[in-house]
């Protein structure tokens, strides 16, 4: 009778060790002016000794699970268990492998830009966006991180991911960017700020893919710099508390992605004739482009976002 | 040993014969339904619920674990809005309106279980007889689109979950002629869709949010598709 209480306990104690805390999606705070101790300079850092990390869209949506009921060998209580736990290891591996192989063909798509891609790094990448976002009229200036001279300037942490969709027409990017003041903390004046976001931008949709390759790739180059200028800017102009305020009001959002229309619940922020701004349930923040057909202006093919 | 074997027998053609054909699709025939008169009334079957079905897990301790194990997504699952697939009767009659048919809005909705159920040798046949429904409305079509199921689903095998959940609509979308009671359309619905990025973020699990509103939203367009001239 004992074994069997034991059990019973054992299986609830699965359950409930299932669960798992909270997540602690983002931790925001936004100035309403950037401090005076600092000289309206943002510092920006990305990896510069990685790769640039270029993926493919997967979709998960063939990640149906088998149902079934299964006998466990039941000769004794340990053996049950064992049974039990013994499932439970090969299913999640065999979950985890079905994902990779997902992960695996959408990253196949990479292969004719293979070498464009080699061919990119994060420093070249950083400068060209910096020349992009220091021409754009905005309150602040950048600079590469490894340009810091002294303490108690603002640091931007980046670790870009590029997205290339299913149709080739679009290439995302997706960072966490975190935002802090450099230097000694304790030498800080109280009230320092931090943010942490999760940000993505899309580029304008392509009418046909072939032109990303077309002399020397260059509008491959352009656009993957100023998809990452676009994400420091929104991500500076957010922390600063520069982006229009939203409603507050959840509502669906439609727009483009793999190829296809996207749905998702958010915030919306602001919207121009082709893309759209919004706040994500994850309170992270995407710049996206509209539908063909629910935009009212003219899509300029191979423009810059 | 004779009244084992006629019990036997008896068994059996009751098994046999509950089992029944389930309906295959049936393709629109767009130009037909364009060039027909007929008077179509829409309506839909009582939206039920968002709710979490955790199908394998069927013995009783199966069940107890599976729900403990999820019961925070339940929770969440069962405060999911259900207007928007309500709504899609509006949208369907928007989508007639547009092509200038004669139809009729019909309120409330139809139980299609409580409708007499009907025997027939014609192909297409639909189960239920329309009839006494289609004639209190005075209407020679129904545009019928019932939801039996809606939410999220997690698939079990016994105690182990073997998938993450993902969002889950089932139903029937299905024009009858109630001249023949046949079916001039059938739509058969089981539609899922994963969540992008991690699903376990409680207590608003955004990633299974967003699938749920794009699944409505992929229901939307299947559902119109067939009336886009």
């Amino acid at each position: 009778m004992k074994i069997y209480k034991l059990a019973i306990l054992f299986l609830c104690g699965m359950a409930i060790g299932c669960k798992q805390a909270p997540t602690d999606l983002s931790k925001t705070e936004k100035p309403t002016s950037i401090p005076a101790i600092i000289h309206g300079s943002f510092f920006i850092e990305v990896p510069l000794k990685k790769e640039v990390r270029f993926v493919g869209r997967a979709n998960f949506d063939e990640l149906h699970g088998v149902q079934a009921n299964v006998l466990y060998p039941g000769n004794d209580i340990g053996t049950f268990l064992a049974g039990i736990a013994v499932h439970a290891i090969t299913s999640g591996e065999v979950q985890k492998n079905r994902k990779k192989n997902i992960v695996n063909k959408a990253n196949e798509i990479l292969i004719p830009y293979s070498a464009t891609i080699n061919n990119l790094n994060y420093e070249n990448l950083l400068d060209r966006a910096l020349i992009e976002i220091n021409v754009d009229s905005n309150p602040f200036t950048t600079y590469a991180a490894q340009d810091i001279t002294e303490n108690n300037n603002w640091l931007v942490a980046l670790s870009p991911t590029y997205i290339m969709h299913g149709d080739e027409k679009i290439i995302s990017i997706e960072s966490k960017v975190s935002i802090g003041l450099t230097g000694d903390i304790d030498d800080l004046l109280a009230g320092e700020r931090t943010y942490e976001k999760n940000i993505v931008v899309s580029s304008n949709p392509l009418d046909d893919p072939k032109v990303w390759l077309e002399d020397e790739s260059k509008l491959f180059q352009d656009i993957t710099s100023s998809l990452l200028a676009q994400l420091v800017q929104l991500a500076i102009k957010d922390f600063v508390g520069a982006l229009p305020a939203n409603d507050n009001k959840v509502e669906t959002i439609r727009y483009l992605e793999n190829g296809s229309k996207k749905i998702e619940r958010g915030r919306l922020i602001e919207e121009s004739c082709q893309f759209v701004l919004f706040e994500t349930l994850r309170k992270g923040i995407k710049l996206v482009p509209k539908i063909k057909g629910e935009n009212d202006c003219k899509l300029i093919t191979n423009a810059k976002i | 040993m004779l009244f084992r074997a006629l019990a036997l027998l008896i068994l059996s053609v009751n098994l046999f014969g509950c089992v029944s054909q389930p309906q295959a699709p049936i393709k629109f025939d767009s130009s037909t339904f364009e060039k027909e008169e007929k008077r179509i009334g829409i309506v839909m079957s009582a939206v039920p619920q968002p709710n979490l079905s955790l199908p394998g897990a069927e013995c009783l301790l199966c069940i107890a674990v599976a729900s403990a194990a999820n019961s925070g997504l339940s929770s969440y699952v069962e405060t999911l809005s259900n207007k928007e697939v309500a709504e899609l009767k509006q949208v369907l009659a928007d989508r007639l309106k547009e092509q200038s048919k004669d139809f009729v809005l019909i309120n409330g909705s139809i139980n299609v279980s409580e409708l007499p159920k009907v025997k027939s040798e014609l192909p297409n046949a639909a189960k239920r007889n329309f009839s006494k429904f289609a004639q209190q409305h005075k209407v020679e079509q129904l545009l019928v689109v019932d939801i039996q199921r809606l939410g999220a689903i997690r698939s079990y095998a016994s105690y182990i979950p073997t998938s993450d959940p993902m969002a889950h609509i089932v139903g029937e979308a299905y024009i009858v002629d109630i001249k023949t009671n046949t079916y001039a359309w059938f739509m058969p619905i089981d539609i899922k869709k994963s969540s992008e990025g991690m699903w376990q973020e409680p207590p608003e699990y955004p990633g299974l949010t967003n699938a749920y509103y794009q699944l409505i939203d992929n229901l939307r367009d299947s559902l119109i598709a067939p009336f886009s001239s």
